[in-house]
């Protein structure tokens, strides 16, 4: 492999710079003190202190955090047997549209995905609440987990489970025993990607919650159409933090296995 | 092994085994080098892939770069390529230096060790991109393709893409893909190695007949030695970036520079001895692990006292049956292991020293009975003139 | 009996994510259908329904002859819609196209760094994916407003004396599209340039062909899969957008995504918005499925590539 060349390093400096340097930026006036996001005030904190004194924010918050959970636990049981569907049986029926129908909500522009539960959910008669921005999330992700789950099932060693099977393991002793713990790391990876779409959902959320279930994009959104303050930078900043965490410390514990 | 009756030959006069008669320009003082590598280095990192190397190979020989993987034979060949610049020292091609010039402008073509056929271009695409790149006619490049794919029998599969040919038909084409550019030097990387033993065997002798009578230098990689032996003009040894020895493939077998290429081609057995003093035309060498004073032929720069090595390939070795002329050299030993191979019989037999000394003896007869047994006491021999003194 | 319990968990494993999709993404699809043949009324929830499960088949039948599709006449006649779409449309493909232009050479260059910092390169291009959505469009009002930081930059450079207006037009969603949809488009190149075996280039080179050609004649056919996979993420849901518009394109540009939503919310309007949202399904449904046959017959290349 040669080295880098001037304008590969070009192309990585300017890519990463446009990804990076608004999030950076974002997080830099989170601690201005200055109402005005152009004018630098010098160093503060209030506005962290102020979020925490905004009970409407911190509800949203409580809400989007129960969704995420219930939703993506949910959505990562039904994407990992969607997955190991795909994988493991050779053919049923209606499995081309059963895998058109895991791929289609991935690039199905979200208003429509949303529309349409709405009205299921009103000609259902579902309560709107918690519950029913907890359905269509689970909606959403199981997708993505059966993406993830997938392509680690599919370069996983087959033999390993014919070898359970021949011990004498049935075929769910099998799954559970072998299969399992060895795609644990894209199941996981799968839970967070679901948590954090969760989380991060606006659209979705917008449609089909009701009175009391207002999430923290929700709550975000409204405010940001009125425009840019310091107090939104700073829960940005802390959402930002809270996920960049995350992704580190499964990233630095899942290491070794990925070093195969 | 490509050799009748080594056993035979004077070692002051190694020019044996040679592929074509007549055809050894390396030892025509006046010959010009068509390739030459002089005080060539290069690093990557701490390691040293190629130390010093000074080599030069001739118009219409087929080189072999020989030596374990690691060793820095590829790296020297794609510095030809252009694929890698030496960090010092200087690769010329017909006196032309090459510095500087890139891949695209030498007049070499490779043949990869993963073959590197283009996947989206059919077997005729593969072929002719290199002829579309030099800018030829239309009708000059079809003729072309169309005759080196006869050539290499592949004009009926002209159509197919890489990923519906087998192991030996991509390899086919690689070459062919290599060969229509008439390149001044032909370099191969690992040729053969992704073939199955058959067809590399076949396709041995078919590259050799190709380089014979379309006359473009060979330049090739290998870690296999009975490959290189086989297809071979000469062969440069390389280890650790540097060249052990360069020859002919009988001169690198029967008359090694050091222990390591004698155990790197083939098998022996080293006796570790001290030379006592002359014995005739030869010397004469006292070793424990042999539990005797062997007699040598003639070897150049040892004197009474000299610390070396009696080195011995297995076939040159012989079980003395009773009542037989005993050779110059004998020795007791117990028949450890008996490996039939078919051709070849190997007998591992035991010294009283614990030396465990390898003898093959040819199957020349169907079911000869075996004239000795596992641990049956025999003893074995050989002429002095077989031998190999080893001083490094 | 082993047998009859392993055909019962395969029924379970397959009918439980099946049922799931079918109830909560498939059966939707013909309530919103029925929604988009309803008439906007006074009312809770705000229309009335063409059909309903009370009328008998004739009933029905007569009602399917009777259908005015007022709604979808509308969408068609309304200027204000066909401009949506066409908007939708041409920023959807400019975010396409120019996505190519920026995540080729960043794609190109991660495949070409030292396979040791290739994996950190990869999470960096997913890290901002795994931040939230919103607030990374958010970022953006601060950067594109008139008295924001590009343009503070911009005059403190002396480039420009007024302010540019970038802001609430559509230069800004398209900046905000590319820049949300990057790392859709950078990861499948990546994959496919990744993939690509540098000896082919050498071969190319090696052959007669200079560093560019090889790259052109060589690289670039090879990765059209890569091109097509990222086009086909991009493209789709840049088509029914709604953040991106609403928050840096202002209230002058219509995307369809926003149609809907405004239709839906602003206006009350539940057969409208249904019907908008069939014809941005019936406009995504093409593409959605050339994407699924493109992936199934990329994935059974894949299977057979790497059996042999």
């Amino acid at each position: 492999m040669k080295g880098l060349s001037r304008i590969d390093l070009a192309a990585l400096t300017f890519g990463f710079a446009f990804l990076y340097l608004p999030i950076l930026i974002l997080v830099v006036y989170s601690f201005n003190a200055s109402k005005l996001v152009t004018v630098w005030g010098g160093f503060s904190t209030e506005w962290y202190a102020a979020l925490f004194r905004n009970k409407a924010l911190m509800d949203a918050a409580g809400v989007t955090f129960r969704v995420g959970i219930v939703s993506a636990t949910i959505a990562t049981i039904l994407g990992t047997m969607a997955a190991v569907a795909l994988v493991r049986v050779p053919r049923f029926t209606g499995k081309g549209l059963f895998t058109g129908l895991l791929y289609a909500p991935i690039v199905m522009p979200e208003v429509i995905t949303g529309l349409s539960l709405l009205l299921l959910f009103v000609a259902i008669d579902l309560d709107r609440g918690f519950w029913s921005v907890t359905i269509a999330h689970v909606t959403f992700a199981m997708c993505y987990v059966a993406v993830v789950v997938r392509s680690r099932l599919s370069t996983f060693d087959r033999s390993l489970e014919e070898a359970a099977a021949d011990l004498g393991a049935t075929p769910l002793r099998a799954f559970f025993s072998v299969t399992l713990p060895l795609i644990a790391p894209a199941v996981a990876a799968g839970w967070l990607l679901a948590f954090t779409l969760s989380i991060d959902d606006l659209v979705l959320a917008s449609f089909t919650s009701g009175p009391g279930a207002t999430t923290l994009p929700m709550r975000i959104y409204g405010q940001v159409r009125l425009g840019v303050t310091p107090e939104i930078n700073a829960i940005s900043t802390l959402m930002i933090g809270a996920v960049a965490l995350v992704v580190i410390a499964v990233s630095l514990a899942t290491r070794p296995r990925a070093a195969r | 092994m490509i050799l009748d009756s080594p056993s035979r030959s004077s070692r002051s006069a190694p020019a044996i085994g040679a592929v074509r008669r007549d055809f050894a320009p390396w030892k025509d003082p006046g010959a010009v080098p068509l390739i030459r590598y002089e005080g060539v280095r290069k690093r990557f990192g701490a390691t040293a892939a190629v130390d010093g190397v000074d080599l030069s190979v001739f118009e219409r020989e087929f080189f072999c770069l020989l030596g374990p993987s690691g060793c820095g034979k590829t790296t020297l060949m794609r510095m030809l390529g252009g694929f890698e610049t030496p960090d010092e020292g200087r690769v010329t091609l017909a006196g032309r230096d090459l510095s500087g010039v890139p891949p695209h402008l030498r007049p070499v073509n490779m043949m990869f060790q993963s073959y590197a056929l283009f996947p989206h271009m059919t077997v005729a695409g593969n072929v002719a991109f290199g002829l579309k790149q030099d800018g030829l006619p239309r009708t000059e490049i079809a003729a072309r393709v169309d005759a080196v794919l006869d050539t290499v029998q592949m004009r009926g599969l002209a159509d197919r893409k890489p990923d519906a040919l087998s192991g030996g038909q991509k390899q086919r084409v690689a070459l062919a893909r290599a060969l229509v550019k008439r390149p001044k030097v032909l370099l191969l990387d690992e040729p053969l190695g992704a073939l199955d033993k058959r067809l590399r065997e076949e396709t041995q002798y078919e590259l050799m007949d190709l380089q014979v009578a379309l006359g473009i230098t060979f330049l090739m990689v290998t870690h296999d030695q009975d490959e290189a032996m086989t297809m071979a003009d000469r062969i440069a040894i390389m280890d650790e970036g540097r060249i052990v020895q360069v020859g002919t493939p009988a001169e690198i077998y029967e008359a090694p520079a050091d222990r390591g290429v004698a155990a790197f081609l083939g098998d022996v057995t080293i006796f570790e001895g001290v030379v006592q003093g002359r014995d005739g035309e030869g010397w004469t060498v006292a070793s424990e692990p042999a539990g005797c004073v062997l007699r040598v032929g003639e070897a150049a720069g040892v004197a009474p006292g000299t610390a070396v090595g009696v080195a011995i390939r297995p076939e040159k070795l012989r079980i003395v049956a009773e009542g037989d002329p005993a050779p110059a050299n004998v020795m007791d030993g117990e028949v450890w292991d008996i490996g039939y191979l078919g051709d070849w019989t190997i007998y591992r037999v035991k010294l009283a020293s614990g030396l465990i000394v390898r003898v093959s003896q040819a199957n020349a007869a169907r079911f000869v009975e075996r004239p000795v047994g596992w641990e049956d006491r025999v003893r074995i021999g050989f002429d002095p003139a077989s031998a190999v003194v080893l001083t490094a | 009996m082993i047998g009859r319990d392993a055909g019962r968990g395969r029924f379970l494993l397959i009918g439980l994510p099946w049922l799931w999709l079918g109830v909560f993404f498939l059966l939707p699809f013909l309530v919103v259908l029925r929604m988009a043949l309803s008439d906007s009324a006074q009312a809770r929830p705000p229309y009335r329904p063409v059909f309903d499960l009370s009328d008998g088949l004739s009933a029905t039948l007569d009602k399917i002859a009777a259908l005015d599709l007022e709604n979808f006449r509308l969408l068609w006649e309304e200027p204000l819609y066909l401009d949506a779409f066409l908007t939708s449309f041409r920023l959807a493909a400019a975010t396409t196209v120019l996505l190519i232009l920026i995540g080729y050479p960043l794609a190109h260059a991660m495949a070409r760094a030292p396979a040791r910092l290739r994996p950190i390169l990869v999470a960096l291009v997913i890290l901002p994916f795994w931040t939230s959505f919103l607030i990374r469009v958010y970022a953006w009002i601060g950067i594109l407003k008139p008295e924001g930081l590009l343009n503070m930059m911009l005059r403190q450079t002396g480039l420009i004396s007024e302010p540019l207006e970038i802001l609430n037009t559509e230069a800004a969603i398209l900046i905000g599209l590319v820049y949300a949809y990057l790392p859709f488009m950078v990861l499948p190149l990546y994959a496919a340039l990744e993939r690509l075996d540098a000896t082919l280039i050498e071969a190319a080179t090696d052959l007669g062909a200079p560093r560019w050609k090889a790259f052109w004649l060589v690289t670039v056919p090879l990765s059209l899969p890569g091109v097509l996979a990222g086009s086909f993420l991009v493209f789709i849901p840049a088509l029914g957008e709604f953040v991106i518009p609403d928050l840096l394109g202002g209230s002058d540009t219509l995307m369809m995504g926003r149609s809907l939503w405004v239709e839906f919310f602003n206006n009350r309007d539940w057969p409208l918005a249904s019907a908008v949202a069939v014809v941005l399904l019936v406009i995504v449904m093409g593409p959605i499925m050339a994407h699924h046959a493109f992936e199934t017959r990329r994935a059974e290349a894949e299977r057979r590539g790497g059996r042999s």
